[in-house]
């Protein structure tokens, strides 16, 4: 019969030399070490607070270009959670806004070549520089509308005719700063006292 | 200083989670194989980024200034046309990830509106006046935009913000100059020529000051300053001609000037260093001092301060509660001290003829000794720390013997130890064989540089392990997170408290880490 070279020595090591190049550990992920004094690490609490604005700010821009994966796509492969009917409601991607309108198209900003074969003829549109989708804000204006109309107040802070106004009802929702960013995920308490009340606004 | 390899890893990390992985293999490839064009960039990055998408992200990436463009000329004589190539500002990306110490530093100096208007610039890249204004009126709390402008005109006059540079800098074609000459010292060579490119294109990039911080005018935002071909040198000469003067379309395009801000973090930290040192008079000297000097440094790492003397150093100093308290007498004690050299401490002030001058490098060069002394006596124990110390203020190749006697280590010991930290990279080696003597002599030396470049590499590495850990516990905990905190009891809120102190903690190192990263790269 043929011999088929090495097979049977082959079995159960490298190459028939029958000899582990590698032991075998099992894998973990953070593997335990000495750690310095966590008196060493003082805190400062400004440092923390920035920090955490640009954090959400990353989280959310219009700057994130995505990582190739279609939402859709990777929306289908989550399972559904109980957890998903306390997140706010998920804007639909492309309400994210392209990070073209914020950028000043002209020859003394970027190079020609880039400019030169612009197909895209922006329409001047304004900027959105608020976060909030459509759907909140309405609800929000609705929501304090119909808490003015109540209280027989006079209305007249609509927006002043402004329909870009989008923030400023963020006091009055439900779950304060939730919902105020579409994949808000809450980690801005950690540097805030729970009374302090300046949230910065979550807007680019 | 090219990057090292967990320097480009750290840089692909933060581009990734500000702008996405898209983005960061674009980048990364600029960072791994220098300038390209975009026509390169396209067929190097993965396949599945299109010619369009590069382009996008090249928009995005100079917006955002990390990525800069230019040409070279062509050869005399040749009939080709100069392409535009791109080239990634590794230094710019890091700085994305310490946007809350320039935010700090602007809160200090100027109050929170100036701050909250160098926040939108920090976040949005590049924005003019009037999207600044736009932004603030659909904020929460708007500004108005009488202190939108006022503000923006305290950070010009600060220097913390800036006109964007030139889009496109046209380089003269000419040798690298003498870095290439150099036919010896392989080592500086490596260190030099990457760099000079960079350097070169950012300053052919940067506009001549008036023009770099235009004034801004109450009623008609007009930054006119006539661009004088005469006054500006051969390397910007050679700009596309661009329309200065502006109007409602030409309005200046604003963008956060780094140098800057990283100038102001690098007297902070002389001042801390000063303070540790000696003492809290002798810093608040310093202090004045640097502030004296601040408005004439030439660029953020300058080796020295100009000359000033002793009367408006005094000035400066009584302006603040702290300096008043000072006596002439006592200031002129501090600044003795200050120019003093001792055995451990090297001075920090230079006195000649009346005049004084902050030595910057010797300040900085105290902190990094300290930084990497600490390194090698927690790695490798107290013997090799008096070995890494002698070898360092020798600063020459020493022979095995030589510094076992000046460590007072047992000599069959030594070659060991030191051979411990040379295969870590913290030590250079020379054999020098002897005709007679059977084993070769090891000589050993310490090349600060090269050392240097070690530690900024490892410190990329932990920068990122600390955001990973901090980013797998917050996925772990991802649905806890979502809960209202006010509303947690119990076990859950036990939890949550824990992990916040982790947040607080691993976030808190890495702004510890910045520290020395900063203080080995940009200071």
């Amino acid at each position: 019969m043929a011999y088929r070279g090495g097979r049977g020595r082959g079995r159960g090591g490298f190459g028939g030399f029958g000899v582990e190049y590698a032991k075998a550990e099992p894998f973990v992920i953070f593997p335990d070490i000495t750690l310095p004094d966590r008196k060493s690490i003082s805190d400062d609490t400004q440092l923390l607070k920035n920090f955490n604005f640009f954090e959400r700010f990353w989280k959310s821009s219009p700057y994130h270009l995505g990582d190739g994966v279609s939402k859709k796509e990777s929306e289908s492969l989550d399972i559904e959670r109980f957890s998903d009917t306390l997140k706010p409601k998920k804007k639909k991607s492309n309400e994210r806004g392209s990070f073209y309108d914020y950028l000043v198209l002209r020859p003394d900003n970027f190079p020609k070549e880039l400019l030169g074969d612009t197909r895209r003829e922006r329409p001047v549109k304004r900027a959105r520089w608020t976060q909030d989708a459509d759907l909140q804000k309405l609800e929000a204006l609705e929501k304090l509308e119909a808490k003015l109309k109540a209280e027989g107040k006079e209305e007249n802070e609509e927006g002043e005719g402004d329909e870009e106004v989008e923030e400023s009802e963020g006091e009055d929702s439900e779950n304060g700063d939730y919902d105020q960013n579409k994949d808000f995920d809450d980690d801005d308490d950690d540097y805030n006292e729970p009374e302090d009340n300046d949230n910065e606004d979550v807007y680019i | 200083m090219t990057a090292t390899e967990f320097g480009i890893v750290y840089a692909v990390h933060i581009i990734t989670s500000h702008f996405g992985s898209v983005a960061s293999k674009v980048c990364e490839c600029l960072l791994r194989r220098g300038p390209l064009s975009s026509r390169e960039i396209s067929r190097l990055a993965e396949s599945d980024i299109n010619h369009t998408k590069v382009k996008d992200i090249l928009y995005l990436l100079i917006h955002h200034n990390c990525v800069q463009a230019f040409s070279i000329d062509p050869p005399d004589g040749s009939e080709s046309k100069a392409t535009v190539q791109y080239i990634a500002l590794f230094r710019n990306i890091i700085h994305g990830a310490r946007y809350n110490k320039f935010s700090k530093v602007v809160n200090e100096e100027l109050g929170s509106q100036c701050s909250g208007l160098l926040d939108g610039l920090l976040s949005n890249g590049r924005l003019t006046l009037e999207q600044l204004i736009d932004r603030d009126r659909d904020s929460k709390k708007p500004m108005g935009s009488e202190a939108i402008r006022d503000s923006l005109q305290k950070l010009v006059a600060a220097r913390f913000i800036e006109r964007v540079p030139s889009p496109e800098p046209v380089l003269g074609n000419k040798d690298e100059g003498p870095a290439q000459k150099k036919r010896g010292a392989k080592a500086s060579k490596i260190f030099k020529e990457p760099e000079s490119l960079e350097e070169r294109i950012l300053e052919a990039a940067t506009p001549v000051d008036a023009i770099r911080f235009p004034f801004i005018f109450e009623q008609d935002s007009s930054s006119t300053v006539a661009d004088d071909d005469s006054n500006i040198p051969e390397g910007k000469r050679k700009q596309p001609e661009v329309d200065y003067s502006s109007g409602p379309s030409n309005e200046v395009i604003w963008r956060p000037n780094f140098e800057e801000l990283i100038r102001r973090l690098r007297h902070k930290a002389c001042v801390e260093i000063v303070k540790e040192r000696r003492d809290e008079g002798c810093a608040n000297v310093m202090k004045a001092m640097l502030e004296v000097g601040r408005s004439q440094e030439k660029k953020a790492k300058t080796d020295k301060s100009v000359p000033m003397s002793m009367g408006s150093i005094y000035e400066e100093l009584i302006k603040t509660d702290a300096g008043r308290e000072m006596t002439q007498a006592r200031v002129e004690a501090c600044l003795e001290q200050l120019s003093a050299t001792s055995s451990y401490l090297p001075a920090f002030v230079i006195e000649s003829d009346d005049s004084y001058i902050v030595d910057f490098k010797s300040i900085i060069s105290v902190a990094q000794k300290d930084e990497m002394e600490s390194v090698v006596m927690r790695r490798y124990g107290k013997e090799a720390f008096r070995m890494f110390r002698y070898l360092s203020q020798e600063d020459r190749f020493v022979e095995t013997d030589k510094i076992a006697d000046a460590a007072l280590t047992e000599k069959k010991d030594t070659p060991q130890i030191l051979l411990k930290m040379w295969k870590d990279g913290y030590l250079h080696m020379q054999k020098l064989a002897v005709t007679g003597v059977y084993m070769p002599f090891l000589l050993w030396k310490v090349n600060k540089l090269i050392v240097s470049r070690r530690m900024l590499d490892e410190m990329y590495h932990a920068s990122l392990n600390l955001s990973l850990r901090l980013t797998h516990e917050k996925d772990s905990e991802k649905e806890l997170l979502l809960l209202p905190m006010e509303k947690l009891e119990g076990a859950l809120k036990e939890r949550r408290n824990k992990y916040r102190a982790k947040s607080v903690l691993l976030t808190s190192a890495s702004f510890k880490l910045d520290d020395a990263i900063l203080l080995f790269h940009d200071f």
